[in-house]
């Protein structure tokens, strides 16, 4: 493990004395991950510090992709939105029940059950009523379009789209 | 503002205004891979413009193939520009499309080339 000493946590953006007492000037890798768990990028203190903050807002996403899905529940959580990762239709209705969730993001091409589906189960007796559900996909053509529309999707973001616009449709649908 | 992450193999990661570099250097095993996955996909998604490098492509763990090639399609999709910088780009590239990927995007993360 490097040696290398940080005075400051990259991710919360203060000094180890503010967050973890005044005994931590400085953490090396090894305490960083100690204290942070096991990796320091799932603070719990940043979780809370960014979780929710959003007015209370919760936003589940669904995509079978493992780092796009990070990569927007980043994009999210740094404007102060909760977020709820999926990894399929199947698994973004699962962790639905119980859950009090203002938006669901989905991509449509996905294993065990497509975006489509997905939208057409929410807007079909799983209790999620005209909450907005957004598409977030690569395909364009306006025919799979007009089937989201029919499905009930409040909007479609094509890929490549940018963090800044994803950001802004979801201020928009969500105020 | 630079911030780095390092590893114990010396994988390093800086990030400069909108811009993040990933440094990887020696053998890449599936362990580094963990333990490089958050800090690569939280420097994408706070970084406008993203430069892999590396000394070798060429003997990549498939668990490390696996993680740039994910993260990269992933910051091509956020309209994010990628670059791979290093030996044995094309020897990623195949490997990365036989493992499913799409070589035509990943393509244009080639050294020099932007998206």
């Amino acid at each position: 493990m490097s040696d290398k000493v940080y005075s400051n946590c990259p991710l919360m953006n203060m000094n180890y004395e503010e967050c973890f007492g005044a005994e931590f000037s400085s953490l090396k890798v090894a305490d960083m991950v100690y204290y942070c768990g096991n990796n320091f990028m799932e603070c719990e203190k940043y979780k809370v510090r960014t979780g929710g903050a959003k007015m209370g807002k919760r936003i589940l996403i669904a995509d079978d992709s493992p780092s796009m899905r990070q990569l927007v529940s980043f994009a999210l959580e740094d404007s102060g939105y909760d977020v709820i990762a999926a990894s399929d239709g199947t698994e973004a209705l699962e962790k639905l029940k119980g859950q009090d969730v203002d938006m669901v993001i989905t991509d449509l091409n996905m294993p065990h059950m497509n975006g489509i589906e997905l939208i057409k189960r929410l807007r079909n007796g799983a209790g999620f009523g005209l909450k907005p559900i957004i598409m977030l996909t690569t395909e364009s053509c306006e025919d799979m379009r007009q089937q989201g529309r029919n499905a009930g999707a409040s909007g479609w973001i094509t890929k490549p789209f940018t963090p800044e616009k994803l950001i802004e449709v979801v201020n928009r649908l969500l105020r | 503002m630079s911030e780095e992450y390092i590893d114990s193999k010396g994988c390093s990661l800086e990030i400069i205004g909108n811009r993040a570099i990933l440094t990887i250097k020696g053998t890449l095993s599936t362990e580094r891979a963990e333990t490089l996955k958050s800090p690569v996909l939280r420097a994408i998604s706070g970084a406008s413009e993203v430069v892999l490098r590396a000394e070798s492509f060429r003997d990549a763990d498939m668990a490390i193939i696996q993680l740039l090639s994910s993260a990269c399609q992933s910051a091509l999709l956020m309209s994010k520009r990628v670059y791979l910088e290093g030996d044995g780009v094309d020897e990623f590239l195949t490997v990365a499309e036989s493992a499913g990927f799409d070589r035509d995007a990943l393509c244009s993360c080639r050294e020099g080339s932007e998206l």
